[in-house]
């Protein structure tokens, strides 16, 4: 199907390459190129198929990173439309963060295939062409996603058809009574609610499994953190064994965070260093380090809490105990060369920690079998994923997000057709990897659960 | 054959005078054609064959609909309506509908006066028993009497009277309706000109005595008050209303049925079609659902001066014994006496994925189905085929484009587009709110703003009815922006009333507008707490407006999701449209898109079992080919 939206998506292979490309294409590419692109030239002014030089901004104009930028504009474009390419730092953190702020300006994620598919559409491939890429957008249809749902593994296919049937069977409790409202029908929104609040956790169960599979590919995001001058650098470049971060003696020195990949025990590890997290900072820089700091603590799997274990904790450590309360954290209590401060042991003494020295490399082994732990804590066996497409988990959280609107709906008294329209929207998302959810099926569960007629 | 009565051409000819052939008849005359009635009984036009009542869920947005592009319906409940009410007011404002019951006898005596006084209108009885055919048009028909009338376009409104055959217990004889002869001889030539020819069951209920049936511990139900009417053009509801009344079957009216089942055609074998679902015989909810204790049964009176009744509820074809046991051992029906009893019906209708979006058929040019012969139930869908095909037939006669309704711009379009792509699936097609997608698009009370100018464009409606229409739209505007322009500041007593309604004070000025958008505040409401003086318009608009601004941000949602397929449903197929030279279409689907010759992408894209795949090469073929 031809929608007439504005798409984007991360163009270049995943994993860090030198340069990444984020591409849109629509009506709105340059819209987007205004609102994420700062240059010596406005956009209107650019010409179509050249480069120019400048910052990829978020929404607050604050700098993501240097680079490139080109519009090429329809129909002479790959898909025929106008065509936006935003090149570079080709570090996934970089890439996420710039295709994020394109989202914001108005385009939505590109489904698999959706260029190719719109350069089809508009004519820009050959015909001669047109039945591979009819296979390639085939593996979309209803059809081929019901094919494949039914090839799938049982567990897979089983969990989805509960989904999907729990889904219909609150559109039909909706409907029942609308369509048939004069009948000797009656239903309580209680039950209307329980079943949705049911539907909710069957996605939250897939949707985790996504979560979990999304480590083991693109590696588990471990983020170190702690007050200034702790040692979180030292902590780094010991577990990576090279001089990767810049480590002085003054608090602050790591304004950016530090990404870095490698290995804990065979498991796949990004590692993020951070600006120190500290109170009161003037220096601009620095804060905006410490924004980015805020943000890897949301994105880590596994945070790190890095203290001084020589000395008592003070209010900064507090602050930083504070703000890793909602992740899963390891403590690193660091600097145990020069001694162990059992008043830092006895205030963490609820929490998994390691003794360790960065300087003198003791203690590192045990500090990643705990790293790693933290994730097979929590009883995951490898043949317990489920979700492993991204377009499937997108499709998942959007079904989730109309669901919780359903739920906000029925708290708030809305009447049935209008919380219909969110039960359909998620409807809708399951569809898309289910295959169709026609309105027969709904009248179908009707009719086969209530009596009615006159 | 011999030459009848008329010697000149028609332009359209009906053949059928129900709900589908009266709309049919009085549009195309209003268009200006020279149009013909046939009908096998003068004295049943405009016949209720079933129950006594108009609209529903579904189907008062229907009638709404058929009102807004001039149709009769609504005009004619409003005036013979015995009871009136509004269901589903507290289910959202998409799905509120109308329903009223019918004086049976005053609403045929309404439609025959009707269709008496059109101008260009010529009515005949007779039956016709065939279609003249030339080179794949249709020129006329041919009667039982052997007369042959020649018109340029035909529309077939023949309901359940083709090959009809009706079943009480054992018993089975040829009839159109208990009463009327079945017309036989179209199906057969039908099926000869390549017409899908299928079987259909549905029935109905015995009708009771008044007289006889004990009211005294009945619930009764009555009319709204005041009676709010179908028609945009009808000012109030002045006549007085009837009340119906409720009572339920119990253990000892299933233990009689399910005794008597092997009696019964259905679960005999002698009927082999299945029963619509949504109306299922009293018989089939007893066996479906063993544990329901009870059913209800609602007792509405057929007319003013009539003493018949119907049990709403007790549709069944058990032999006339049991019906009689049965009925009697119903609370307040102990000493009911059988008038006439219940039955079902099968009848012949032809496969509607052979017709294009305008109704008209694929094989024969100039010739249009409409009503039960599509495999349709309900006299508003009936209705709304009659409309579209009359409306369709005169514009096909002009050589103008046809009137095709789309999904999100009325239930017409819903109940047209379902039945051409889908067909109907073993059981007849009843409109229900949950087949539109875009249901808060699709009111009631916007039919005529959504409609009118569409129907005032092909003549359909009359100059002061899209007058009034337009006028209403101008006061919902300026209401509107009234309401967004007036604001109420933040005072002890704005916020004392605020309170008393239950809902947050205000610190800042708001506008009436943000006010009324609030669940607890109605219009009524915000004018008070404006403290000004202002005339207040009539409750349509009130009631607009309200709709309007509450739930602007859901509407906005669906008018988006239609803009997003705008250009699916706006590219339109060729009807000559080689699928077989379409790159890369699998056999299967080039078979179902010759076959359904979708007008549009978007009616391509929902046939069943078509590939978004397939949609994608059609769409590209069809760039490729208006580039040439």
């Amino acid at each position: 199907m031809y929608e007439s939206d504005t798409i984007a998506a991360i163009a270049t292979p995943a994993g860090s390459g030198g340069v990444g490309i984020v591409r849109v294409s629509g009506a709105a590419a340059s819209d987007v190129a205004t609102a994420v692109f700062r240059g010596a030239k406005t956009t209107a002014t650019w010409h179509s198929h050249q480069l120019y030089a400048g910052h990829l901004v978020d929404t607050h104009a604050a700098r993501l990173d240097a680079g490139l930028a080109v519009l090429m504009r329809g129909p002479n474009s790959y898909t025929g439309e106008d065509v936006l390419e935003l090149h570079c730092h080709g570090s996934p953190l970089v890439l996420r963060a710039v295709l994020a702020v394109v989202l914001q300006a108005g385009a939505r994620a590109a489904r698999p295939g959706e260029f190719t598919k719109r350069a089809f559409l508009n004519g820009r491939i050959d015909l001669a062409q047109a039945e591979a890429v009819a296979d390639l957008i085939g593996a979309r249809s209803p059809a081929a996603a019901a094919a494949a749902l039914t090839q799938l593994d049982g567990k897979l296919s089983t969990t989805l058809n509960e989904l999907r049937s729990g889904i219909i069977a609150s559109k039909a409790l909706l409907e029942v009574q609308i369509d048939f409202s004069d009948e000797d029908v009656h239903i309580d929104p209680r039950q209307i609610a329980e079943q949705v609040a049911q539907s909710c956790q069957r996605l939250d169960g897939l949707i985790v499994t996504y979560e979990r599979g999304r480590v083991l590919r693109e590696g588990l995001r471990v983020a170190l953190i702690g007050k200034p001058n702790v040692g979180k650098s030292s902590l780094m470049n010991a577990l990576l064994g090279v001089d990767r971060a810049i480590v002085t003696a003054v608090a602050g020195t790591t304004r950016d965070t530090i990404e870095e990949s490698l290995a804990f025990d065979g498991i796949p590890i990004v590692l993020i260093d951070t600006a120190g997290l500290r109170r009161d900072s003037n220096d601009t820089i620095e804060q905006i380090g410490m924004r980015r700091t805020q943000a890897a603590l949301a994105q880590a799997d596994v945070v790190v809490v890095v203290l001084d274990g020589s000395q008592s904790l003070d209010a900064a450590d507090q602050a930083v105990l504070t703000a890793t309360l909602d992740s899963r954290r390891v403590v690193a209590l660091n600097k145990t060369d020069l001694g162990v401060c059992a008043d830092a042991t006895t205030q963490i003494v609820d929490l998994p920690s390691v003794a360790i020295s960065a300087t003198r490399g003791t203690g590192l082994d045990q500090l990643r079998r705990a790293v790693v732990a933290q994730v097979r804590a929590d009883d995951r066996s490898a043949d317990d994923l489920l979700i492993t497409n991204a377009r499937h988990a997108a499709a998942l959280v959007a079904a989730r997000r109309s669901l919780d609107l359903v739920l906000q709906s029925l708290r708030d008294g809305q009447p049935p057709d209008v919380v219909a329209v969110d039960v359909q929207d998620a409807i809708d998302h399951v569809g898309e990897i289910t295959g169709l959810v026609s309105n027969e099926e709904v009248l179908d569960h009707i009719f086969s659960q209530f009596c009615i007629g006159k | 054959m011999m030459n009848g009565p008329f010697s000149k051409c028609f332009d359209v000819i009906v053949v059928g005078a129900g709900h589908a052939g009266i709309e049919a008849a009085l549009v195309a005359v209003r268009m200006g054609a020279d149009t013909l009635m046939l009908t096998l009984n003068l004295d049943h036009i405009g016949q209720m064959s079933c129950n006594p009542a108009i609209g529903g869920i579904g189907k008062g947005h229907l009638v709404k609909e058929i009102d807004a592009l001039g149709g009769e319906m609504g005009r004619a409940i409003d005036a013979t309506g015995i009871q009136f009410r509004q269901l589903n007011t507290k289910k959202g404002p998409a799905v509120r509908a109308s329903r009223a019951q019918a004086d049976k006898a005053l609403y045929r005596h309404y439609m025959k006066q009707r269709l008496e006084s059109a101008t260009g209108l010529t009515i005949y009885q007779a039956s016709v028993e065939g279609l003249l055919i030339e080179s794949g048009h249709v020129v006329g028909v041919e009667t039982q009497m052997g007369e042959t009338i020649r018109g340029r376009s035909v529309i077939l409104t023949t309901g359940t009277f083709l090959n009809g055959l009706i079943h009480v217990g054992e018993k089975n004889m040829s009839a159109g309706r208990a009463g009327d002869f079945a017309a036989t001889g179209i199906s057969e030539q039908l099926a000869t000109l390549g017409f899908h020819v299928g079987r259909l069951k549905t029935g109905t209920c015995p009708r009771l005595d008044g007289r006889s049936i004990d009211y005294t511990n009945l619930e009764e139900q009555p009319g709204d008050d005041p009676p709010i009417p179908f028609s945009f053009s009808t000012p109030s509801i002045t006549q007085t209303q009837i009340p119906c009344h409720i009572t339920y079957t119990n253990h000892r009216t299933h233990e009689i049925i399910t005794a008597a089942l092997h009696r019964s055609p259905l679960y005999g074998g002698r009927i082999q079609g299945r029963g619509p679902r949504y109306c299922p015989s009293i018989e089939d909810k007893v066996v479906r659902f063993a544990e329901k204790d009870r059913h209800q049964i609602f007792l509405e009176p057929e007319g003013r001066d009539t003493v018949e009744v119907y049990p709403n509820g007790l549709s069944t074809s058990l032999p006339l014994d049991v019906q009689i046991d049965m009925v009697q051992s119903i609370p307040g029906l102990e000493q009911a006496v059988i008038m006439r009893p219940g039955y079902a019906i099968e009848y012949d209708y032809a496969d509607p994925t052979q017709l294009f979006p305008s109704l008209e058929t694929k094989l024969i040019g100039g010739l249009f189905h409409a009503g039960q012969i599509n495999g349709t139930t309900g006299y508003e869908e009936a209705a709304a085929q009659g409309l579209m095909a009359g409306i369709n037939a005169v514009l096909r006669l002009r050589q103008l484009e046809p009137l095709i309704l789309q999904r999100d711009q009325a239930y017409i379009g819903v109940l047209i587009d379902d039945l051409v792509t889908k067909g109907v699936g073993g059981e007849p097609y009843r409109m229900f709110t949950s087949r539109a997608e875009y249901r808060l698009l699709l009111r009631e009370d916007n039919a005529d703003l959504r409609l009118a100018e569409l129907g005032h464009r092909v003549g359909a409606v009359a100059p002061a009815g899209f007058a009034r229409t337009r006028a209403k739209g101008e006061t919902v505007e300026l209401e509107k922006d009234w309401l967004e322009r007036t604001s109420v500041a933040p005072t002890a007593a704005v916020n004392d009333r605020l309170r008393a309604h239950e809902t947050a004070e205000i610190v800042n000025p708001a506008t009436l507008a943000q006010l009324l958008r609030r669940p607890e505040l109605t219009y009524d409401d915000v004018i008070k707490l404006s403290g000004g003086e202002r005339a207040r318009p009539s409750q349509d608009i009130v009631a607009q407006v309200e709709v309007d601004l509450k739930y602007a941000g859901y509407v906005k949602r669906q008018q988006d999701a239609v803009e997003r397929l705008k250009n699916l449903e706006g590219t339109l197929i060729p009807e000559t449209l080689d699928y077989a030279q379409v790159i890369g279409l699998s056999r299967e689907c080039s078979e179902k898109l010759t076959r359904i010759r979708p007008r549009s992408l978007g009616q391509a894209a929902r046939v069943p079992g078509l590939t978004p795949a397939a949609v994608s090469l059609l769409s590209i073929h069809l760039k490729r080919h208006a580039v040439r």
